[in-house]
């Protein structure tokens, strides 16, 4: 089971891949990428491509963040 | 550095969005020193792919995505030409064995054809990696193991070719574990469908045709992301910086496979030439004199020179075995009554004429040999004979029977997106309402995509859409950008190749819609593989005048000897009453004709030739018509264009006397000559016609004409990029024009009728005809039930509508009709019910254009019951049917609510709707009374009105076209039909400015216009001044 959450985040990376970030007030450790991909999305209403990362938490938690190239959103939680 | 070796072309189709030459560039720009284009199944873009591959210096690498069994894709790549061999012997079998469209290659034969192949695992859809991302890794492991076993360890390469989609990452590590483990080589790719990132937009709305979805639909072939793109070295580093083994296979694969075809080989058989003869060329030889001899009856040494002189070019080319195939297929015409004409260049040669292949004597009227061929051009001649297309196919089969079915083939053709198609598939992935794409397509011209953008800055009828701006400009941009790109390949109307080889040497082969077996390749690819294309068109102009012959009763003119000079039929040209005859029906010729006054068969030859483009935007018409009433002195530029123009008035109107000139004044080279030549028959560019001006002048000058001299000259030629008729070819039409002008003056039933029957055909829609068959006294009768034919059938001066003319109509029904009609004919509408038992949307069709009216029941009556009728027939309503009142006594006469009969109007509106004419009444006929009033002129009344007077006319608007002007101006010519006959009118850009949504609505809307009478010649027509839709004032 997973939830949408969709929010911003704050996130910090090294070598491009997200390294942690902060939620629910506390800063999450990203221990692997598990899977990376890109979506365009609705490009003909001026969406612009996000790059997803499906991460495996310090914690042991999965999750899913997205960056559009200037923004980061953690976009699903994994139960 | 990397190469790509796994890259869609557009050719396949709908799933590649970049074309070849964006491919290549884009690869050499990155500086890859190959590339391999795989296309889904197919080899089209070899050739084409070879050629731009190999000009910009990058060596093409010649391969293919197939879809084996299970729907799962394997990549190959050729090594060689066996390889290539290989591939075609697979795809054929995988198209031939399969369902059309749904090509499957079987695994055991690839097996056996895998010689000369690499075989590489495939993208997602491979299924290795779809077993591995099914999780089923040890069926996976098996795939692998069994294809390394099929096609051998140094041929078999598991592909990594995704990444940056859900799975990629944990897909390729399986993938790269299960490589090692089995000791296979890794190959890294891209699965490439289009040139550059931002070209997936382009790729994103080809998918949406291809599934048949809009961009808001989710559809699992809809690709997430953009990276399907020739990505550079270092991107794709970056990608598979844990795969440098794979990375480095694509460069080691690239360097072992070879270009596998030499292009332009000659591959053409040799032509069984019979015992008593040494050669073919010695054969052809005896042909040519044998038929010089019939021709001319005696051989003058001017005859024989010339004759010489073209047999001696034919055989330093090696083309003698192509002009004896085609004097054999004329030769099995002749023997078996289908008439033919020979036409196009091949008409400049005297052995063609000798041969019999074509009609026109190129001696007699001084045509040059060297248009049609020369040692300086060395190319294929091209000789284009038209039969009749209801025969045409007995011609094909010949050729199938006496070269062998493994050696023959019809050529395909690519239909490539237009301005229509790019915005209809586009506007309706974009969920544009049908209505909506309907509205703009119509109002398109037919023009090629990449002028969409041009189009919708400046025609009227396509400004103020009421479409939001943005949507419309993602519309616009993305239709221009799909301008040209193949969407689907069918067959060329009249191709056929004759190979030496086997055809599936060269080329795989697949079924038509037709269901013939045709080569993967179009007429330009197949003659630089080196095959030899027949051109055995079909034309129903020559379907017209057989069945013409067939419906005169009585003793038949013989067609071949028809005489040239009758009186009554130039007496039917001068009065330009030319609506039928063969290419001097538009509304511009019969403008010509009405001025012209044409008296001889040159002047007709002229008149086709005259209106071209390149005549009309040359300023040619009006100076020919002038000189030839001696109402302007003939005057030449030089006294050397004198014997080059002579014939014309001193005009230039074929493409002979273009390249005459060029060489006379400017003293161009035989290379030089032939550019212009292919400007003017192939390339039709401006922008090189303005170079070779340059060039001309140039040479003009130094040959010691003046500048401005040598500089009005070239106006006089300029035109020609538009395109100019060359002069056999104008002859042969000019012939057959003539012979139908002949046909429809003496026998107007019997031609009028045989057009009908070989619709579509001509300028004009069946409408027209018919009311032209009116107007020449001969009665159009409806279709009906007893008296009908499958098709037209001709008495006296009358002509009955066919079954096959009715909308929806069924070959098995019309059979059944006919059939059922030989035991008796039918009594009653449920007499036919019961006996041919049709579906009911035929029913309705018969009845609604009244082919029960014999009867004396109403139209309306009988569709009322139609549809129980049908379920009485079918046996399972009997009850229903006896149950409604006073319907079926009998099957005698209904009474009840059904005698209400539908107005005239409905009818009429029926009537078009089904046989698209009027039979009842024309539409015009029934406002003619309220026009009247309001004081408009009918077509017949036109001519009694004084020129210069302004008038209201109004009637079905007929092909409104806009035509290229010399001005460059936009001007609209239309003709507007009503009862009577034909109104021509011009509306000028102002007008077309102001009025252009009703000049081309989209729809069928009847015109009325306020103009001012126009005479010119014998010939009256409308200058429009307003434009409206005639329902404003009914």
């Amino acid at each position: 089971m997973s939830k949408i959450v969709d929010q911003p985040v704050l996130v910090v990376c090294e070598k491009g891949n997200p390294k942690r970030f902060f939620w629910i007030k506390k800063w999450v450790t990203v221990k692997a990428v598990i899977d990376k991909w890109n979506e365009v999305g609705r490009w003909w209403e001026d969406d612009k491509e996000k790059t997803f990362y499906r991460v495996l938490a310090g914690e042991g938690g999965v999750y899913e963040l997205y960056s559009d190239h200037k923004h980061w959103n953690l976009y699903r939680v994994f139960d | 550095m990397f190469v790509h070796l796994h890259v869609h072309s557009p050719y396949s189709f709908l799933d590649g969005a970049s074309g070849i030459t964006k491919l290549v560039e884009r690869a050499a720009d990155l500086g890859m020193p190959a590339l391999a284009l795989t296309v889904h199944n197919r080899l089209s873009d070899t050739v084409r792919f070879i050629k731009t591959a190999q000009n910009a210096g990058i060596k093409p690498i010649i391969g293919c995505e197939v879809t084996a069994e299970g729907g799962f894709h394997l990549t190959l790549l050729c090594k060689n030409n066996t390889g290539y061999r290989n591939l075609c012997a697979v795809l054929t079998r995988a198209h031939l064995e399969n369902e059309r469209g749904f090509p499957v290659t079987d695994m055991h034969t690839l097996a056996s054809h895998k010689e000369g192949l690499f075989v590489l695992s495939g993208c997602r859809k491979g299924l290795i990696p779809s077993l591995i991302l099914q999780k089923r890794y040890k069926e996976a492991r098996r795939t692998a193991e069994h294809y390394k076993h099929l096609f051998g360890p140094d041929s078999f390469f598991i592909e990594l070719s995704e990444s940056l989609l859900p799975g990629s990452m944990s897909l390729n590590k399986a993938l790269s574990e299960l490589a090692v483990s089995l000791d296979l080589p890794t190959v890294v790719t891209n699965n490439v469908h289009y040139a550059t990132k931002e070209d997936f937009h382009i790729h994103d709305i080809l998918t949406c045709m291809r599934t048949l979805t809009k961009l808001e639909d989710v559809h699992p072939e809809r690709r997430l992301n953009s990276e399907n793109y020739l990505k550079s070295w270092d991107e794709m580093k970056a990608e598979y910086k844990d795969c440098p083994e794979g990375l480095h296979m694509a460069r080691v694969l690239a360097e072992q496979c070879e270009c596998p075809l030499d292009l332009g080989v000659p591959n053409f058989p040799a032509f069984a030439y019979p015992k008593g003869f040494d050669s073919s060329f010695h054969f052809l030889h005896h042909l040519v004199f044998q038929g010089a001899e019939n021709r001319y009856g005696t051989i003058s040494r001017e005859i024989k020179t010339r004759l010489e002189h073209e047999l001696s070019i034919i055989g330093q080319l090696g083309y003698e075995d192509y002009f004896l195939v085609v004097w054999d297929l004329v030769n099995f015409a002749v023997r078996q009554n289908i008439r033919h004409a020979g036409r196009g260049s091949a008409a400049d040669s005297a052995v063609a004429y000798c041969l019999g292949i074509t009609d026109v004597d190129p001696i007699a009227h001084n045509l040059l040999f060297e248009r049609f061929m020369s040692l300086e051009r060395g190319e294929k001649p091209d000789i284009d004979v038209d039969f009749d297309a209801r025969r045409r196919d007995e011609v094909t089969a010949y050729v199938y029977a006496k070269y062998g079915d493994a050696h023959v083939a019809p050529v395909a053709t690519y239909n490539t997106f237009q301005a229509r198609s790019a915005v209809r598939d586009v506007g309706k992935a974009m969920g544009y309402a049908q209505d909506e794409i309907d509205l703009i397509a119509r109002r398109l011209p037919h023009i090629p995509g990449y002028q969409i953008e041009n189009a919708f800055r400046s025609l009227p009828e396509l400004q103020n859409l009421d479409i939001p701006e943005k949507r419309l400009k993602t519309l616009i941009e993305t239709s221009s950008k799909l301008s040209g790109l193949p969407r689907f390949l069918s067959t060329h109307l009249g191709g056929v190749v004759i190979c030496k080889t086997p055809v599936t040497w060269l080329s795989p082969l697949e079924r038509s819609a037709k269901g013939v077996n045709i080569v993967q390749f179009d007429k330009d690819d197949v003659e630089d593989l080196g095959l030899v294309k027949l051109d055995l068109l079909s034309l129903r102009t020559l379907g017209a005048v057989e069945d013409s012959l067939m419906f005169i009763e009585g003793a038949k003119p013989d067609y071949d000897r028809i005489p040239l000079d009758d009186k009554a039929t130039f007496e039917r040209l001068q009065r330009a009453d030319t609506i039928g005859i063969f290419q001097l029906e538009s509304p511009a010729q019969r403008g010509l004709q009405a001025r012209l006054g044409a008296e001889n068969i040159e002047d007709i030859v002229a008149s086709v030739a005259l209106i071209r483009p390149g005549p009309i935007k040359g300023d040619m018409v009006e100076p020919f018509i002038k000189r030839r009433h001696g109402e302007e002195d003939i005057t030449y530029l030089d006294p050397r264009l004198e014997p080059i123009l002579k014939n014309t008035y001193g005009v230039v109107l074929f493409q002979e006397q273009v390249i005459e000139i060029a060489s006379v004044i400017a003293g161009f080279t035989p290379g030089e000559a032939d550019k212009l030549r292919r400007v003017m028959t192939h390339g039709r560019s401006f922008e090189e016609m303005e170079k070779i001006g340059e060039v001309f002048i140039e040479k003009a000058v130094k040959r010691g004409v003046t500048e401005q001299v040598a500089g009005e000259i070239f106006k006089c030629i300029r035109g020609y990029a538009s395109y100019g008729f060359c002069e056999a070819h104008a002859r042969a039409f000019a012939t057959t024009a003539y012979k139908t002008a002949y046909l429809i003056e003496h026998y107007p039933a019997e031609f009028c009728g045989a057009i009908l029957n070989n619709q579509p055909m001509g300028f004009y829609p069946v409408s027209t005809i018919c009311v032209e068959a009116k107007s020449h006294g001969v009665e159009v009768l409806g279709p009906s039930i007893n008296h009908s034919d499958k098709d037209v059938t001709v008495k006296g001066l009358s002509i009955r509508i066919p079954f096959k003319m009715i909308s929806g109509m069924k070959q098995n029904t019309v059979t059944s009709i006919i059939r059922e009609r030989e035991k008796g004919e039918f009594k009653s509408f449920y007499d036919f019910i019961r006996r041919v038992k049709p579906d009911s949307d035929v029913l309705r069709n018969l009845v609604l254009c009244g082919c029960f009216d014999e009867f004396g029941v109403s139209r309306k009556s009988l569709l009322w019951q139609a549809k129980d009728a049908c379920a009485v027939a079918d046996g399972s309503q009997a009850e229903t049917l006896v149950a409604l009142p006073g319907v079926c006594h009998g099957y005698g006469v209904p009474v009840g609510p059904g005698h209400i009969e539908f107005s005239l109007g409905e009818k009429v509106a029926f009537e078009y709707q089904i046989l698209g004419t009027g039979i009842s009444a024309h539409p015009v006929e029934l406002w003619r009374s309220k026009l009247q009033r309001q004081g408009f002129i009918s077509s017949r009344d036109l001519p009694r009105i004084k020129p210069g007077d302004f008038v209201k006319v109004g009637g079905v608007p007929v092909r409104p076209h806009r035509p290229p002007a010399r001005s460059g101006r936009t001007v609209v010519f239309l003709s507007l039909e009503d009862e009577y006959g034909l109104i021509d009118v011009t509306c000028f850009e102002n007008v077309y400015a102001k009025y252009g949504k009703f000049l081309f609505p989209g729809k069928l809307m009847p015109l009325g216009v306020w103009g001012q009478v126009q005479k010119r010649g014998t010939g009256f027509s409308v200058t429009a001044k307003t434009v409206f839709p005639l329902s404003y004032v009914l």
